[in-house]
């Protein structure tokens, strides 16, 4: 068979079927590719060359005041405000249901003056309990690693720079525990954030800015302390080193829900990751210059895998059978002179692991960003539930059972498989987990046990279908039934998708959330995986990303699978 | 909006509210999500969506729901409320209609002995989601008003006129007529019956979505009473803290 018959045209041939692409197993082991979040972002502010500078700076010896960035993006002019301060720390948390923290910070639309700063003084550094108006589209706040950020400090104020051997371990100087956006304690809607400043107008792009203004800034306040503890000898940090910096994030359960509560903007995330997969396979071949990057990106993404340090024995195991059975295939694809890249997937299904696959699959997106930059803007979707009330109920059980499938195939009279209730706790709402049959709350429970659902309806379907008939309307069902009127128009809306649901019983007694966590956090963009349970997660962002010092030079976009610097 | 405005919320946040306050009030029992985005819409449009549930809630918190539906023809229902408040089987409701003119062209429900009917307009916005021309009409006798909804072309929202006199009609003195239809001239004919030709909209469709436009600028207007009101049946949802519970959490 010729080259060209085998790249073909037809991209649809390679977009991967929905049972195997959404299965949460799978999920759980993507990683960040070229149209990830925060890598969408940064090439956006490079190439548009945004303009990023201190506008109000008042930090005491320690580091500790308030910090103004003014930055100007091609449309508009924005105020990035940040609040440092001392932190007892016997109050240091990442969980949410902390109350105080070393850093708090704001998003806002304009330049903020004295009266502006003194609102948001008042407010931010309250966090969830304080307020903020319109102008405002995000709220976060981070914590210091204090032994990282101490033992950086102490190494450049006298005249060295960090080792590099504790950077590699942490990755960070502060690590972000929430980051707000969508509205949240009055800031702006998401509809306002893309209509007014669309600047920010990509899912996420806002909070993923914030979390690199926060790198920044952990960046600065570490010189700025440096030289005020010994001013005679301290030297800024190497800037190799400082790209080497990333921000810390630690992940939980909160993220979990978002993914099952917005199935159509999960499909459409997919989707896109699909599409791009699908082009590179179907309209490129493996070239020499190809073949040269793709041997390239392969050993940097091996000695990235190396690089990680967790506590995590299990992730552990993750990185050093990936890394192995990149080495595998790395052999293999050196030996065999192929045509073109599917018979490198197809070796890859059927030699390596899913994380390697999907490893492998990064990789070769990381090879083509020309060919699927244009995808970033497909990522929102306006998304409308509807009810389409004039549907045969024979369509609608029809429907059912081929779309749901995975869902009618989960044995509920298991008490397993309804083992768990996620619930909203008392404290800031925090989403947790109960055990159903052990612990007092599941009459709280939250609507996530998606499967449940599908199968109580589909029961009470197919009795009213008997007491009724097959030809009558959704809309007498649900009028009949109005408690699976949610789950009726929520399988309608999918069920016209191409990947539909993530197939997960949420409410298994072995649920692994992170694994939701982890898909959710490849699309942001972040790496390093860190799992401390299985219900919470620390990973680094922007870890070998440009710094703000950066834009305006011809860094490209290659930050990707960081590895440990050079330094002389 | 009773008592001083002394809290701004986004949409997004008293979306989110009012889908605890119906979620603490009916669990999964009912589609909480729609029932809240539709007090919402009335609430962005200056319809006081909020004050409805906090003045309904007697009604509300009542757990037994004795509705009766009947079928006049394959296009047309008729449901008892028998005095309750509409907000729960609003959107159920308006679906029959929605189904049938859907499927054979028009639709029509005659809801009778409810209250809070202004909980219907959000079925108005999903017909003309779905290309489809409607209205909705009623008699206040509180008030001596007549009220008519009328989404008469391919716009996103409906013209909304109040008479200062009382139109007969099926919906009588507690009722309401929701008409769906294809074509213009069905909703036109339903609705020439009542509306004077030269009724000046109390507020038109262009007027409606400015006010969801200032508010998305702004956000919306509550008063801390009320925020507290609906904060306080949605709290019934939290579970107290124990130990057990924060390993729930992954400690």
């Amino acid at each position: 068979m010729s080259i060209q018959a085998k790249i073909r045209d037809n991209r649809t041939e390679f977009m991967r079927p929905a049972a195997t692409v959404m299965d949460v197993s799978r999920l759980g082991c993507l990683y960040p590719y070229p149209l990830s979040f925060m890598r969408s972002l940064l090439r956006r502010v490079m190439t548009q060359n945004w303009q990023i500078k201190p506008a109000n700076i008042s930090l005491d010896d320690e580091g500790y005041g308030h910090a103004i960035y003014e930055i100007t993006t091609p449309r508009a002019v924005f105020s990035y405000v940040i609040f440092a301060k001392y932190l007892n720390p016997e109050n240091r948390s990442d969980r949410v249901i902390a109350e105080d923290w070393d850093m708090t910070v704001t998003l806002c639309e304009g330049q903020v003056d004295t009266e502006r700063l003194a609102k948001l003084k008042a407010n931010v550094p309250l966090q969830e309990k304080g307020r903020v108006d319109t102008s405002c589209f995000v709220l976060s706040r981070a914590n210091k690693s204090v032994r990282n950020f101490e033992s950086v400090v102490t190494s450049l104020a006298a005249g060295q720079q960090p080792d590099l051997d504790a950077m590699a371990k942490v990755g960070y100087l502060y690590r972000t525990t929430a980051v707000y956006g969508s509205g949240k304690f009055g800031m702006a809607d998401w509809d306002k954030v893309k209509s007014r400043w669309p600047d920010f107008g990509s899912p996420f792009d806002a909070e993923m800015f914030s979390c690199w203004m926060i790198r920044h800034f952990s960046l600065v306040q570490a010189d700025h302390v440096a030289a005020k503890r010994s001013p005679e000898t301290a030297v800024e940090m190497d800037e190799k080193i400082k790209r080497y910096v990333g921000i810390g994030n630690a992940t939980g359960l909160g993220m979990a829900p978002y993914l099952i509560n917005h199935p159509l903007l999960i499909n459409n995330w997919i989707e896109v990751r699909e599409t791009a997969l699908a082009r590179v396979l179907s309209m490129t071949v493996p070239d020499e210059i190809k073949r040269g990057h793709f041997i390239c990106l392969a050993l940097k993404a091996m000695q990235h895998l190396n690089e990680i340090s967790t506590d995590n024995e299990d992730q552990n195991t993750l990185n050093a059978n990936a890394r192995k059975d990149l080495e595998q295939a790395l052999k293999w694809f050196e030996s065999d002179n192929i045509s073109a890249w599917y018979e490198l997937t197809d070796y890859a299904a059927s030699h390596l692991s899913v994380e390697a696959r999907e490893l492998l699959n990064v990789l070769l997106l990381e090879l083509y960003p020309d060919l699927i930059s244009d995808l970033k803007d497909q990522l929102c979707v306006d998304e409308i539930y509807s009810l389409q009330a004039n549907m045969r109920l024979d369509d609608l059980k029809k429907l059912i059972e081929t779309h749901y499938a995975w869902a009618l195939d989960i044995d509920y009279s298991d008490p397993k498989t309804q083992g768990i209730f996620w619930y909203r706790s008392e404290e800031k709402m925090e989403p947790r987990l109960g055990r159903r049959f052990e612990e007092p709350g599941a009459a709280s429970e939250m609507l996530l046990g998606i499967g449940w659902y599908v199968c109580a309806c589909y029961t009470d379907l197919c009795e009213f279908i008997v007491l009724h008939s097959a030809k009558t309307t959704t809309a007498r069902f649900v009028f009949a039934h109005p408690q699976h009127r949610y789950i009726t128009r929520r399988m309608q809306t999918m069920a016209k998708t191409r990947y539909g649901e993530i197939r997960i019983n949420a409410i298994d007694l072995d649920v692994l959330p992170i694994q939701l966590l982890r898909c959710k956090l490849s699309f942001f963009g972040v790496g390093k995986f860190d799992p401390r349970s299985r219900m919470w997660v620390r990973n680094t962002m922007f870890q070998g990303a440009p710094l703000v010092s950066d834009i305006g030079s011809n860094i490209g976009d290659t930050w990707c699978f960081p590895i440990r610097p050079t330094v002389e | 909006m009773d008592g001083q405005a002394e809290l701004y919320l986004s949409l997004n946040e008293l979306r989110a509210l009012l889908r605890r306050t119906y979620e603490a009030l009916y669990h999964h029992g009912y589609d909480f999500a729609v029932m809240a985005r539709s007090c919402l819409w009335l609430e962005v449009h200056g319809f006081d969506g909020i004050g409805l549930i906090l003045r309904s809630l007697d009604d509300l918190e009542t757990p037994c729901r004795e509705i009766k539906l009947s079928e006049t023809s394959q296009n047309q229902f008729v449901l008892n409320g028998y005095g309750r408040c509409l907000i729960p089987f609003v959107n159920a409701a308006a679906d029959l209609a929605i189904g049938s003119a859907e499927e054979n062209g028009f639709g029509q429900i005659d809801i009778i002995n409810v209250f809070g009917r202004l909980n219907i307009l959000a079925a108005l916005k999903k017909t003309a989601r779905l290309n489809l021309y409607s209205t909705a009409i009623w008699y206040d006798a509180g008030e001596a008003r007549t009220h008519i909804l009328w989404l008469n072309s391919s716009k996103d929202l409906p013209d909304y006129y109040i008479l200062d006199e009382s139109k007969d009609g099926p919906w009588g003195q507690s009722g309401l007529r929701f008409v769906c239809s294809k074509t213009a001239d069905i909703i036109s004919e339903n609705v020439n019956v009542v509306l004077p030709h030269d009724a000046v909209p109390y507020k038109t469709c262009e007027q409606l979505a400015r006010a969801h436009d200032l508010v998305l600028e702004n956000g919306i207007p509550i008063s801390v009473e009320a925020y507290s009101k609906l904060n306080k049946i949605a709290d019934r949802l939290l579970v107290p803290s124990t130990d057990a519970s924060r390993r729930g959490a992954g400690e």
